[in-house]
């Protein structure tokens, strides 16, 4: 890792640094604790400070400082500061700032609190020095991340919300059962490299595959999010894969097997989202197709490849944040975020269109958009590591991502046929939001240096070549013209009221079934057992409880204690049985 | 607010005038060509990019992939990807796509199927 200082580090003299997690979860405990009259305009000021507040906490922490404490003989690391932990520091508490404002109108305590709660708990998943902490962040990530699914509307967001926690806390046992392993095999509980060694190591990238939406463990990602309120999605999107990377960036660098999973990720989505009707869903799946990028780039593990990683993580919390506020605003003015019922709002929402376009961009990596400099680090590191057939893979889902993502959400939503619906543009907090999440985007894309500037490792990249920039767009422009021509001569599939079965049929149909099956067999089994037990030993029983039998009778004082004492000495020696083994 | 009586009322915007979505494709046809042709005026020196970089992609291109080293090869590879690329979402919409109330339809089913315990009683 590089050793110059961060950029954003100042020297504050004697003011030292608190754990940025505490400075979230004291705003989350101030909105609670908030009454009375003037209880929106306070939360408001709550909100919108927590993260500055936070931002200025976050300036005092210098690469190498740590906060360690000692529970039950466990060195543990509650704040490990260093350059890679730094830039997830500062991403979170942009994104925290962004969505706030964004979610600025929203009454709702519990969204409230929760959005903050969940921002802090990423936070101190990002500078937990060792796994304890780390899960106990993990697991408070899940649980405050699931309140802002059930935010959504009525009883699939109760369903998916709690489809979601489930999966997430399995993901939190995984990592405590490797932690525990490690615990034992190596004595120490730090969370550095690990490397697929062992139960443990393959149980910890596991539960961090679970959070990144590994294939197969993905579809938590497309089923809850599309599920949550306009606001409660961005926040959802911000947080918990970006804290997935950063765990596998830390843990797993260089393993091989990432290249092949993060190529997977990047591709099996993108036929997905083709045929996808609810636009969020369509977002959802784009998002794995993004974090796949970053599993390939962590996955090579050279420093360019991390680099991009971590880099393209940094930009997809605004781009894709950016798309997320752009489809909450159409949800919120027109009900609804499906292709087939949208169409046209470019008459009405304008500059909406504008900004949805803006991210569009970006994701799809145009030149001078912040997904360029990002995406073809990892592209470029790829090439370098000699994985050739990859790249092509990875080039096809560069276009399949404009495709999906950089036309047909704008097309289907703001263009395509004149769905009749007029509208106005969302309220200023949220336009404001999207601006500023827009001009990051610009920015990033088109002055990479700063970008460049926080990365942990030593960059030697230059974006901006004339082959580069020319091939890119020939890229685009022709996937676009593809586009153009499915369009016209009708063989692009209409957006249609549909659902897509998915990994989750697994859960959600088969299971159901299979169980019930079961579980009536097992019912049929248990019943007739029983039946015929109670036949069997009703007059044994019969003869034991009736008047003057021998569980009837009044025991002296004396025999309770005797068989009290007969109970804990069994127990005692079970005890006893147990430490000698 | 919305109806579509409103939307008959108000003044046409930009695309709903034929000719004007005509002429934003024709620009569109006309750029696609433009990004072709700068391809062919890439400064001299083949294809080293200007500032000369080893971690470029496109300049690793030539030697490790070879076969996108023709003029307007990305722009073949770009069109053929998503034709592709929407054939096979088609054939995917075959095998997955199902009614919008997929799930719930079938949860409410399954309370009411009759059971080998019920049956039993």
């Amino acid at each position: 890792m590089v050793r110059e200082p961060f950029p954003l580090s100042i020297d504050w003299g004697t003011i030292l640094g608190l754990p940025p997690a505490l400075i979230f979860f004291a705003g989350a405990l101030l909105m609670v604790l908030i009454r009375g009259r003037y209880q929106d305009g306070a939360r408001k000021v709550v909100m919108l400070l927590t993260p500055l507040v936070g931002l200025w906490n976050l300036t005092s922490l210098v690469p190498g400082e740590a906060w360690e404490y000692v529970i039950f003989d466990l060195d543990l690391s509650l704040v490990r500061v260093d350059r890679l932990s730094l830039l997830f520091g500062l991403l979170f508490h942009v994104g925290a700032f962004l969505g706030v404002i964004y979610a600025l109108r929203v009454k709702d305590p519990v969204q409230q609190v929760a959005a903050l709660a969940y921002a802090g708990s990423a936070l101190g998943a990002v500078f937990a020095g060792d796994y304890l902490t780390l899960f106990f962040f993990w697991e408070a990530m899940a649980v405050s991340s699931a309140f802002l699914v059930w935010a959504g509307d009525g009883k699939d967001a109760a369903a998916a919300g709690m489809r979601y926690l489930v999966i997430h806390v399995a993901s939190g046992l995984m990592l405590l059962a490797g932690a525990m392993l490690h615990l034992t095999r190596t004595g120490g509980l730090s969370f550095d490299y690990v490397g697929l060694t062992g139960v443990e190591g393959w149980l910890i990238f596991l539960a961090f595959g679970v959070k990144a939406g590994f294939p197969f463990l993905h579809n938590w990602i497309t089923d809850a999010y599309p599920e949550s309120s306009p606001t409660g999605t961005v926040f959802l999107s911000m947080f918990t894969t970006k804290v997935a990377i950063y765990a596998l960036a830390r843990g797993f660098p260089g393993t091989e097997l990432l290249i092949y999973i993060g190529a997977a990720m990047a591709l099996f989505p993108i036929f997905f989202a083709v045929i996808e009707n609810d636009l969020r869903r369509v977002l959802g799946y784009s998002m794995i197709n993004q974090i796949g990028f970053m599993v390939v780039g962590i996955g090579i593990g050279t420093e360019l490849a991390l680099n991009g990683a971590v880099a393209h993580a940094f930009n997809e919390v605004l781009f894709k944040g950016l798309l997320f506020m752009t489809m909450g605003a159409v949800l919120l003015r027109t009900g609804t975020a499906k292709g087939s019922e949208l169409g046209g709002l470019y008459k009405t929402m304008p500059k909406t269109a504008i900004l949805c376009m803006v991210g569009a961009a970006s994701i799809s990596a145009f030149p001078l958009f912040s997904g360029f400099v990002s995406k073809a680090m990892v592209m470029a590191a790829l090439l370098e590591d000699g994985h050739t057939w990859i790249w092509f893979g990875l080039l096809f889902a560069s276009a399949g991502v404009f495709h999906h993502a950089g036309i047909k959400i704008p097309f289907f939503a703001f263009f395509a046929h004149d769905s009749g619906i007029r509208t106005t543009e969302p309220p200023g907090n949220m336009m404001l939001a999207m601006v500023l999440a827009a001009i990051g985007c610009i920015f990033l894309g088109s002055f990479p240096v700063y970008l460049y500037s926080l990365l942990p490792w030593t960059v030697e990249y230059t974006p901006y070549t004339y082959s580069h920039v020319m091939l890119q767009t020939q890229l685009l422009m022709f996937s676009a013209l593809a586009f153009i021509w499915l369009k016209l001569s009708g063989i692009y599939p209409p957006e249609l009221k549909s659902v897509n079965i998915d990994v989750e049929w697994l859960y959600r149909w088969a299971g159901p079934r299979a169980a019930k099956v079961v579980m009536n067999n097992v019912i049929f089994l248990v019943t007739n057992f029983s039946k015929s037990m109670r036949e069997m030993t009703a007059p044994v029983i019969d003869r034991l409880i009736k008047p003057n039998g021998s569980l009837a009778r009044i025991l002296p004082t004396g025999a309770t204690i005797l068989w009290t004492a007969a109970i804990l000495a069994g127990f005692l020696t079970l005890y006893l049985l147990r430490g000698a083994s | 607010m919305t109806t579509d009586d409103k939307a008959q009322e108000e003044t046409p915007r930009f695309f709903d005038s034929p000719r004007n979505v005509k002429g934003f494709l024709w620009g569109f046809f006309a750029l696609c060509i433009a990004v072709v042709g700068f391809e062919l005026f890439r400064p001299l020196g083949g294809g080293a990019p200007v500032t000369g970089d080893e971690a470029d992609a496109v300049h690793h291109l030539a030697e490790r992939a070879g076969a996108l080293e023709f003029v307007g090869s990305f722009a073949l590879y770009g069109f053929v990807s998503c034709v592709a690329l929407v054939i096979m979402g088609k054939g995917l919409r075959r095998l997955a796509m199902r009614p919008e109330n997929y799930y719930d339809a079938d949860s409410t089913d399954l309370d009411d199927e009759p059971t080998p315990s019920d049956e039993a009683h």
